[in-house]
């Protein structure tokens, strides 16, 4: 358990933000949200957090995917895991390929499709914190 | 006098005296005068000269001058015949001008009263001449229109000051479904419609909203078949004038049974398409929502297992909201995909408002959002299936309520009932809120289409719209970001 670690939840949804961050700090993380990108990136900057759950279908999807982009292509304290929660398969609609295949394109660690079962969700965050070893599929 | 045209007068007196100062006087005012000593060589002479004006002695010995005027009148009603009457003679002057004398004239005869009766005569003379060009006019268009008409698919119906039919084509029966000798003997127009709907329409021709006024264009209506059913038609119609009085209606009739069919099947198809597509559209929707589940039923399970009541009290609600949107949506969708129109009755739109209304009143207070109705008194019913609109309302007044930022200074949403002068009455529900970008407004009405995520279905206004179109209205929105919106629903009157 990190007591230490700062997990960023980017949802559009306030309910899920809620959600999200009771269970994580069940957990023991520090828990910030973000309604939307914008600031989302001023909590990056300020928080600093280890971890970053983002959903993709925020007001739109290409928002979701800019930004995980765009965190992907900096170093330093953006560099950090990223965890992309969805309700559409990535093979669907634009993304094209599959996640196996390229995580990378998608600009995400893992990714998850909605309806996302939370316990899988926190074995998912332990991994990308170096917490737990990752499960063959 | 006109110069060109010189009026021929036939003058008949047995006496020569008189005779003479007639035809002399008359000469002198420009006529063509010739003269006869009785009766039986009168009618020789004007059957030679086709006399325009014939005046003629009342008593005369053989035939006397109201045998004249009865024979001039039987063969050339469009001669004018003045009798000369003498002293004491008033019964036979009576009976002259009934047997259609144009006029007559006292003895000793006047040169006054002499010219006043010939003007007279000129006049109607000229206007016989107009009334036989129109009548030849009219009759020949006639034959030609009558044809036309006859042959027209669609139906022709004219109708007389008083309602009665005068022309009923057999466009017009396949329509209605009576004969042409039924309607043209026995039907009244205001039969042709729906009950009131008559009167509507001649409200609408004297009105300026459809081409008038004295015209309709192009009005959606229905008609009344013989059978009680109603047939939906295009109803245009114009009112002929004949010397600046209304004299008939004739209306143009276009059969919309066919044209409705066909754009049912494509509402329905199109509804049908989208609905295919949509599939993926609600898998999303569900998926969100059972994200939100499974995250609440999360948090219920390890406060149960830990003990941890705060946990599970958290989590209980979002369990429970998110149930409530999934029998939402179950609900909208079956309500998008079922075709109901069964339970239409006379429905008060007012108490529909009322009702829905006070149903959202707790929830427009805990928004904070004032809401205010306005209601027009003395609505006439709208024939339509209550339940249905009453889902109508919901939608809208939900939307409206939820159109708000939550820190927004003052939110008000008004809903506004009102009688429109083409028949039809206007809900209009409006807010102050965020209003909606042009671009979102192409796509509020597609079934699924939110930008609220797991919070609506994207349904609502899809349905909404479904009904309002069922029940033969119209729905409109005008929005400006940051300033509002307003919906507005047409619906058609009893
Ligand atoms: N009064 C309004 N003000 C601002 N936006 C509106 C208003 N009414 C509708 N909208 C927009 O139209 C979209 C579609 O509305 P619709 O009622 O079809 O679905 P919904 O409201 O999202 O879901 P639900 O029907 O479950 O409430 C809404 O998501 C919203 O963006």
């Amino acid at each position: 358990m990190g007591d230490d670690k700062v997990i960023l939840v980017i949802d559009d949804d306030p309910e899920i933000c809620d959600a999200m961050q009771t269970i994580l700090e069940e957990y023991g993380y520090r828990v910030c949200t973000a309604l939307d990108t914008v600031r989302g990136r001023e909590l990056l900057e300020r928080e600093k957090p280890n971890l970053l759950i983002l959903d993709i279908m925020m007001a739109s999807m290409d928002e979701g995917l800019n930004f995980a982009g765009s965190l992907k292509k900096r170093e330093g304290v953006w560099g950090i895991p990223i965890l992309i929660v969805s309700a559409r398969p990535p093979a669907e609609r634009g993304y094209g390929r599959s996640v196996d295949q390229d995580l990378d394109w998608i600009a995400a660690d893992i990714f998850m499709e909605k309806p996302v079962d939370p316990e899988e969700l926190i074995h998912n965050v332990q991994v990308l914190l170096g917490e737990a070893e990752a499960v063959a599929q | 006098m006109n110069q060109a045209f010189r009026y021929r007068i036939l003058v008949i007196d047995d006496e020569p005296s008189t005779r003479e100062l007639l035809q002399m006087s008359l000469e002198s005012d420009g006529y063509e005068v010739h003269t006869a000593e009785d009766g039986l060589s009168g009618l020789q002479r004007f059957h030679e000269l086709r006399p325009h004006i014939v005046v003629t002695d009342i008593r005369m010995p053989g035939i006397d001058g109201i045998e004249v005027l009865r024979r001039v009148k039987a063969q050339a009603p469009e001669v004018e015949v003045i009798v000369v009457t003498g002293h004491g003679q008033m019964e036979l002057a009576i009976k002259a001008l009934q047997l259609e004398a144009s006029d007559f004239i006292n003895k000793p005869i006047s040169d006054q009263a002499l010219s006043v009766a010939l003007k007279r005569a000129r006049d109607k003379i000229a206007m016989h001449h107009k009334l036989q060009n129109a009548d030849e006019q009219i009759r020949q268009r006639g034959d030609f229109e009558h044809r036309l008409i006859q042959v027209s698919m669609d139906g022709v119906i004219a109708n007389d000051r008083r309602g009665r039919i005068t022309i009923f084509n057999e466009g017009a029966s396949r329509i209605y479904g009576y004969s042409p000798e039924e309607a043209l003997t026995s039907l009244h127009v205001a039969k042709l419609y729906p009950p009131g709907q008559a009167q509507v329409i001649k409200e609408l021709i004297y009105g300026r909203q459809y081409g008038g006024p004295g015209r309709l264009i192009n009005y959606e209506t229905e008609a009344l078949h013989r059978s009680g059913q109603r047939v939906p038609i295009l109803l245009s119609a114009t009112l002929l004038y004949e010397r600046d009085a209304e004299v008939a209606t004739v209306g143009y009739f276009k059969d919309l049974t066919e044209l409705k069919r066909l754009e049912q099947d494509l509402v329905q198809q199109t509804r049908m398409g989208a609905m295919g597509q949509a599939m993926a559209e609600v898998a999303h929707g569900v998926k969100n929502i059972l994200y939100g589940m499974k995250l609440g039923a999360f948090m219920v399970d390890k406060g149960l297992t830990e003990a941890n009541l705060t946990l599970a009290q958290k989590g209980w609600p979002m369990v429970r909201k998110n149930m409530d949107r999934i029998a939402h949506l179950t609900l909208d969708m079956l309500s998008y995909a079922r075709d109901d129109t069964r339970h239409r009755q006379p429905t008060a739109l007012n108490r529909l408002v009322r009702e829905a209304c006070s149903e959202v009143r707790g929830r427009a207070e805990e928004l904070g959002v004032s809401l205010v109705e306005d209601l027009a008194e003395g609505l006439a019913n709208v024939i339509a299936d209550p339940e249905n609109l009453l889902i109508c309302l919901h939608n809208l007044l939900g939307n409206a309520l939820e159109a708000f930022a939550e820190d927004a200074p003052d939110k008000r949403v008004r809903v506004q009932t009102r009688a429109l002068a083409n028949g039809t009455q206007l809900l209009r529900v409006e807010d102050n809120g965020r209003g909606i970008s042009p671009e979102v407004q192409a796509q509020i009405f597609k079934p699924l289409f939110t930008t609220k995520r797991a919070r609506g279905t994207g349904l609502g206004l899809a349905i909404t719209q479904k009904i309002v179109h069922e029940h033969g209205g119209t729905i409109r929105v005008q929005s400006k970001p940051n300033r509002g919106t307003a919906f507005e629903i047409e619906l058609p009157t009893a």
